[in-house]
């Protein structure tokens, strides 16, 4: 199981929830660039879309490895916030290449080695751009994401596919449901299933400010306490990592620590997301 | 431990003095960026010498590579090594975060992949038999052995790449080298054949006085042996062996040939085939790249690949570009 190459024939689906509600505007430290919440999750998210482009590319083309959805949740409900054009569910990527925006360039201070501090310029494309305004429609957002999911796996080419990742990522806590609901459709989601596991859903928590003492990334499903009822309900609303990159965690990000792993970063800083994002496709062989 | 992702890479080795820490001196070769499951590498130069430069984009990659490092080690020179640099470069923006590069020098020579072609079979097989004794003495695999990952220098040795999946024991290398040899047995030339060069030789050896020269052109010079053409390159090592009634000068690249059958076809640099040596005629156009190809008094297009662009039809339906004599003195 969750050992199905990715190739053109047999692609994998990635689901991006993120949380556009008004908490989003929120200013978040990025590496010394101070900058919303809502512009440092875009920031990720486009740099996440333009490495599974450079994933997916071979010879100068991209190949349909990947069937990509961005689903935003705030003001206004539920929308995609990938380019209108592209609709409201997956866009392959292959597609998604067609629309390829153009090239931003952002500085960020980095320390070298000798101690000097520089500013390096680094290219990313906006593929979405950052909201931040509403409620927190997180159960609606779901729904959608179980839709989508659902619907992707039934279809006969992509039965034999490495299930789905879907990454929901917020900041604070959901508006519009229990949290037995949210456990609920949850379940429901990484219960659909292709032939090779089922859907795995990741949680990441957005902090305003980064501590190490509250920092959590994959959480041990044995050894889980908390007296916090929204991390709870995290807790359990994220998937059980399967057993094949329970190695890796326990070796590299983790270490002391052995599995089983939920899909749950509380409390995460921007960079813990993507090492969760790189983690989360890390053992995924790309043909 | 961290990894890098492709993206950081690339934008790296267009700013290498900014991404890393300690080697600035680093000249990337066509910015031509390619990937492993583990690897994401780089051809450039350091220092004058030819390297790949590999960063992990796996997690279980620097383990991978610090396992190569120590058994390469063992060899004492007779396989190259691949260094390690820690925390070298700057592989997360979002972070800061550093991670270790690996590099591999690269010896002088020629992808086998590419001299396969170019090369008699006992020549192949020479070198194929060092580099399996050479493995054998150290009781290795590479693992990862293929004609892209030889490089065959002008002695005709062949110098392994890419060794990150090395591990002790000789024989998982076996159906690699069956499959090597096969290939030789199929695309190398004969070793009756007679080509004019006595190809078992370090071609260097051979006195470019005795040659009929032609002008250099893009760093290959026709030269005639024996009645045939042949080119070397600027030191007049031969590079492409003797064995066309007729050949063009390299323009952007390609160069036009014609086999002793009369058959034509186009040939890059190196010799490697982009045209089949099968057409009645081939009217290379260096101005876009593009050739008309005649088989059976039918044309047909074709792209700077060699890639077919148009249906085969009458010469009188075609738009075949005027060539002057001088661009296509061999026309």
């Amino acid at each position: 199981m969750y050992e199905q190459p990715i190739t053109h024939q047999n692609r994998c689906a990635f689901v991006f929830a993120i949380d556009c509600s008004t908490s989003m505007q929120g200013k978040t430290l990025f590496n010394n660039v101070v900058m919303s919440k809502a512009e440092a999750v875009a920031l990720v998210a486009n740099l996440v879309i333009d490495e599974l482009m450079e994933r997916a590319t071979r010879h100068h083309k991209v190949r349909n490895y990947f069937d990509i959805a961005v689903l935003g949740y705030g003001n206004g409900g539920i929308r995609s916030l990938l380019p209108e054009i592209l609709g409201d569910g997956f866009a392959s990527i292959e597609y998604l290449a067609k629309f390829q925006p153009e090239a931003r360039r952002i500085f960020f201070d980095v320390r070298r080695n000798d101690g000097a501090m520089i500013s390096v310029p680094f290219c990313y494309h906006p593929w979405i751009t950052p909201r931040a305004g509403g409620r927190t429609p997180m159960y609606e957002a779901l729904l959608n994401v179980r839709e989508l999911v659902s619907e992707w796996c039934s279809q006969p080419e992509n039965r034999d596919s490495f299930p789905p990742i879907v990454f929901n990522i917020t900041d604070g806590e959901c508006n519009d449901a229990s949290p037995g609901e949210l456990i609920t459709i949850a379940r429901h989601i990484t219960d659909i299933s292709t032939n090779d596991g089922n859907t795995l859903l990741i949680n990441v928590h957005l902090a305003s400010e980064y501590s190490d003492d509250k920092r959590l990334v994959f959480a041990c499903d044995n050894d889980f306490h908390t007296n916090n009822r929204y991390c709870q309900t995290l807790f359990e609303m994220s998937s059980l990592l399967p057993k094949c990159m329970e190695g890796s965690i326990s070796q590299y990000i983790n270490p002391g620590t052995c599995g089983p792993y939920r899909g749950l970063a509380i409390n995460a800083s921007i960079c813990d997301m993507l090492m969760v994002l790189n983690i989360g496709s890390e053992s995924l062989y790309v043909m | 431990m961290s990894i890098c992702t492709i993206s950081s890479f690339r934008e790296a080795m267009l700013q290498p003095s900014l991404y890393f820490s300690t080697l600035h001196d680093i000249h990337p070769i066509n910015n031509s960026i390619t990937r492993s499951k583990h690897l994401v590498e780089c051809r450039a130069f350091i220092s004058d010498s030819e390297v790949y430069i590999y960063a992990p984009i796996s997690i279980e990659a620097t383990s991978l590579v610090l396992s190569a490092h120590g058994i390469l080690a063992t060899t004492k020179g007779a396989l190259s090594n691949i260094d390690i640099y820690h925390n070298e470069l700057c592989c997360d923006m979002l972070s800061g975060k550093h991670c270790s590069i690996f590099i591999e020098k690269i010896a002088h020579g020629q992808p086998l992949s590419e001299m396969i072609y170019t090369l008699r079979r006992s020549t192949l097989l020479r070198g194929m038999s060092e580099l399996k004794a050479t493995l054998d003495r150290y009781n290795i695999s590479l693992g990862n052995l293929h004609p892209e990952n030889i490089i065959v220098d002008d002695k005709y040795r062949w110098h392994p790449i890419r060794c990150y999946y090395v591990t002790r024991g000789a024989e998982r290398d076996a159906a690699a080298f069956r499959h090597i040899e096969e290939q030789i047995m199929t695309y190398a030339l004969l070793d009756d054949e007679a080509c004019g060069i006595e190809l078992c030789e370090p071609l260097s050896n051979y006195n470019a006085n005795s040659r009929e020269r032609y002008p250099l052109c893009e760093e290959r010079r026709r030269v005639m042996v024996d009645g045939l053409f042949g080119f070397c390159n600027g030191t007049d090592d031969m590079v492409i062996a003797a064995e066309y009634i007729d050949a063009s000068d390299f323009v952007e690249g390609r160069a036009a040939v014609t086999t002793r059958n009369g058959a034509m076809g186009l040939i890059d640099a190196n010799g490697r085939e982009i045209i089949a040596k099968r057409y009645d005629k081939v009217v290379y156009n260096p101005n876009n790249g593009r050739s008309w190809v005649c088989k059976d008094g039918l044309w047909a297009q074709f792209d700077y690949n060699g890639e077919r662009l148009s249906e085969w039809q009458d010469k009188d339906e075609c738009y075949i570009e005027e060539v002057s004599e001088r661009e296509y003195e061999y026309q």
